[in-house]
């Protein structure tokens, strides 16, 4: 990788130092937490993360916070439609400049007023003290966004709609992800026809019989396995090829040393 | 969905890797390497379809930094265990290094009192050249700039180096 410097040059010698050769390290198929991210991510639980500012905008920006989710599940930043109940924005000012947070809510039927007067509350947006009034707004990507602001016409103002009641198969859809996550977690590897199956049941238990259940493969031998992707807003339970990780297949990750 | 979520894990596949080592390099904790690989990658996700194939590693090295950069500042309640664990690691090596052992005390030690008189735009720099084996196309993708703006960068920051590090050499002949 970096060995073709000219060992008389010092930066030849600075590559001979500290290196870490990917090669040394445990392949990503067989690094759990490599694992554990893809099929969280391919699902649609994505870990808590903050997306930074382009360097660009950094200077006019604050930081973006990442919020602790203390009794609210995890946070993220938001990108996916409003009309997906799985996450709600928390923004730190009236305006889309300054701290978001996004919020995945554990429970179900959450209130994005109240999740984000929680995040408030924690003082992860700008610092402890009383929760402002807030607002809820709906993004043109149809995200679910909350400002501090006394009136709802700062919707109107930033180009967003107000946020309405949300709908009644929210509390459906966040049960069904948390269902066939943890269903899939389980199994380590679900074979595609038994994938459906197990979609198929919670969808109709849960009020959710129009949704589809797409599954347009291949299977490649080392994607085996089926994983579940959700688009709410397309009403969709997409089945996505991932490795096996059942027991008899996976090693447990760490480094080589 | 599918579709994009396939050509997202080869992705995967083929950069964690190399950016968990990018994150080792770094931390020198194999558990905070994975979290700042978990963050990158969320990223990546969120962002698949205006990551630049042709320099996708690099794209994924600037947001490991700014990431990175972003936690100190916002997470300057966790820098005291930060710090704690790095010094651990500091002093109980916990991945492999490679080639050290060929360098001389002297060696060494001329070139990390040259590596640390240069700023630390340069530092990073180098640490992407050297360690990480980006090329002028990833360096660009990394500090958002065009692939001659990074050469010129480069090789701005190997003529300090290769100055401070000769004078760190001048230096320890006239001490001994």
């Amino acid at each position: 990788m970096t060995t073709d410097h000219d060992p008389v040059d010092p930066l030849g010698l600075f590559a001979a130092m500290n290196q870490v050769d990917p090669a040394v390290l445990t392949p990503t198929d067989r690094h759990r937490p490599a694992q554990d991210l893809l099929f969280r991510l391919l699902s649609g639980d994505e870990p808590p993360v903050a997306i930074p500012r382009p360097r660009l905008r950094r200077a006019l920006a604050i930081t973006v916070a990442v919020v602790a989710g203390a009794g609210l599940g995890s946070a993220w930043i938001v990108s996916r439609p409003a009309t997906n109940p799985l996450d709600v924005a928390c923004y730190g000012q009236p305006g889309f400049e300054g701290e978001v947070a996004g919020v995945a809510p554990s429970g179900t039927g959450a209130d994005p007023i109240a999740v984000c007067s929680e995040v408030w509350r924690t003082g992860a947006l700008a610092g402890r003290g009383p929760v402002p009034d807030l607002v809820g707004c709906v993004t043109t990507k149809g995200t679910a966004a909350v400002f501090p602001a006394e009136s709802p016409d700062l919707c109107d103002t930033l180009g967003l709609e107000r946020l309405g009641v949300s709908p009644a198969t929210d509390d459906a859809v966040v049960t069904l992800r948390d269902e066939l996550t943890a269903t899939f977690l389980a199994s380590g590897c679900l074979a595609p026809d038994d994938a459906v199956a197990r979609a198929r049941a919670p969808l109709e238990q849960r009020g959710l019989g129009e949704w589809r259940i797409d599954n347009p493969g291949p299977y490649p031998p080392e994607r085996p396995c089926a994983s579940f992707s959700f688009d709410a807003a397309g009403r969709a339970v997409a089945l996505v090829p991932f490795p096996d990780r059942s027991p008899s297949t996976t090693t447990t990750g760490g480094t080589t040393p | 969905m599918a579709g994009s979520s396939e050509e997202f894990t080869l992705f995967f596949e083929t950069y964690e890797r190399r950016l968990r080592a990018f994150s080792l390099r770094r931390s020198r904790d194999p558990g905070l390497a994975d979290e700042l690989v978990a963050k990158v990658m969320t990223i990546a996700w969120r962002k698949f379809d205006r990551i630049p194939m042709d320099s996708a590693f690099g794209w994924l090295c600037g947001v490991a930094l700014r990431v990175a950069a972003n936690d100190d500042r916002g997470h300057r309640r966790r820098q005291a265990i930060i710090d704690r664990l790095t010094a651990e690691a500091e002093t109980r090596p916990l991945v492999a290094y490679l080639g050290d052992q060929h360098l001389l005390p002297e060696q060494r030690q001329a070139v990390v009192g040259a590596f640390v008189r240069l700023s630390a735009d340069d530092q990073e720099l180098l640490r992407l050249v050297a360690w990480d084996g980006l090329d002028d196309r990833e360096l660009a993708a990394v500090f958002e700039i065009s692939p001659a703006a990074a050469r010129k960068r480069l090789s701005r920051a190997r003529a300090r180096f290769r100055h401070l590090h000769a004078g760190a050499v001048l230096a320890r002949g006239a001490e001994q």
